[in-house]
């Protein structure tokens, strides 16, 4: 588990060194590239974040924001649509959890788009997201997170 | 028409800043306003990060206009890091002020992608940013295959980004009037910049071409699929 608050990660440059420079490497030496090489390790990634004007935090947005490293620059068409050349063999499945104090539809519609646009975009096999109020009790948070895994197929 | 907006403020979002495709369409915007007789400020978001002094300068900037515009790039299918980190902070500082209302937003989103719906998050983010925090929203542009700009000044460019000229002159004229970004400047900003009877695996192939010559120059075309993170390093 990565408490993203207590890491030193910078935000990314867009230097695009890790396309052409050193391919796959992100420039900056710091948590963020430990951070997205973490990710490409794992069989599942969870992310954890309030809901921010239907995104994820910008503490959490910066480490995604360096997963860059992670896709090649090269494009492909699949389904008529236009997504990067895997750069690897397997990708995480990704499963979010975002907080709200309470309900907001359009926060979480775009929360759970954002979700599903990350899954296409970073070769995810697999993904599943939830939001989760301030006033919900233990039990209930236990539940829709089973069913979450279950969704994502762990 | 009259004016009825006086001041404008241009908040950069590209962390490449002077050389970003977001600069040009923020400068180009800028300087119609300019011609309308608003006065217009520029800063680039990115540089106030980590810094109260300058963080207070865009606090500033923003107390002091009428319109504020966010231009820039989308950033793993929405917003870059930076910009939702001053997002945050201006939220705690409008969401309670009367003075918010007062206050209007608009989005200028560009991105690499040829599909216009990829920014879709990306502006719905900075609408919500504008309903939660009590502003008034305005609307947005968005533009896919922003490398037809690619940091280039669009005054210069020729006849390739005539609808994007003309989606930022009718942008111009609504802001200065006060009035939201017409229907029309969004879907000229939206054309394909790429003929859309292409099919995508064509699309890709010219993109790639652009990429290996990158690769190419920086002498890694042979290991552009390099996989070093499979390993802890």
């Amino acid at each position: 588990m990565e408490t993203l608050r207590d890491k030193n990660i910078s935000a990314c440059t867009a230097c695009d060194a890790c396309w052409y420079k050193m391919p796959g490497i992100c420039a900056i030496l710091d948590a963020g590239r430990e951070i997205a090489g973490k990710v490409i390790r794992s069989d599942a990634v969870v992310l954890l974040s309030p809901v921010t004007f239907g995104g994820y935090s910008s503490t959490l947005k910066k480490a995604i924001d360096r997963t860059r490293p992670l896709l090649s620059p090269l494009l492909r068409s699949a389904g008529g649509k236009l997504g990067h050349v895997p750069r690897y063999d397997r990708y995480p499945k990704i499963i979010a959890i975002g907080t709200l104090p309470e309900p907001d539809a359009e926060s979480e519609r775009l929360f759970h788009d954002l979700v599903r646009r990350n899954s296409y975009l970073l070769h995810a096999p697999a993904y599943a997201s939830v939001i989760v109020y301030d006033d919900q009790g233990p039990e209930e948070i236990r539940k829709q997170i089973n069913e979450l895994l279950t969704e994502a197929g762990i | 028409m009259t004016n009825i907006t006086n001041r404008v403020l241009i908040l950069i979002g590209s962390p490449r800043r002077h050389t970003s495709t977001s600069y040009s369409l923020g400068s180009y915007l800028a300087d119609r306003l300019q011609k309308r007789g608003v006065s217009v400020n520029k800063l680039h978001v990115k540089r106030a990060m980590g810094s109260k002094d300058r963080m207070d300068k865009i606090f500033a900037a923003v107390d002091a206009s009428d319109v504020v515009v966010f231009s820039f790039p989308l950033c793993v299918d929405s917003v870059p890091s930076h910009l939702i980190a001053a997002m945050e902070k201006l939220y705690e500082r409008y969401q309670l002020r009367e003075s918010g209302a007062k206050k209007s937003i608009a989005a200028i989103v560009n991105s690499g992608f040829s599909d216009p719906d990829n920014n879709d998050v990306a502006i719905g983010n900075i609408k919500r940013f504008a309903d939660l925090s009590g502003l008034r929203w305005l609307g947005s542009l968005s533009l896919c295959s922003g490398d037809v700009v690619d940091g280039k000044s669009i005054k210069d460019l020729g006849d390739s980004v005539r609808d994007i000229k003309r989606s930022l002159d009718l942008t111009a004229d609504a802001l200065a009037e006060g009035r939201p970004v017409p229907e029309e400047a969004s879907e000229l900003m939206q054309r394909p910049v790429i003929p859309s009877f292409l099919p995508t695996f064509i699309v890709a192939r010219m993109g790639n071409a652009g990429f290996k010559k990158q690769a190419k120059e920086n002498g890694t075309v042979n290991i552009l699929m390099d996989r070093p993170y499979e390993k802890a390093i």
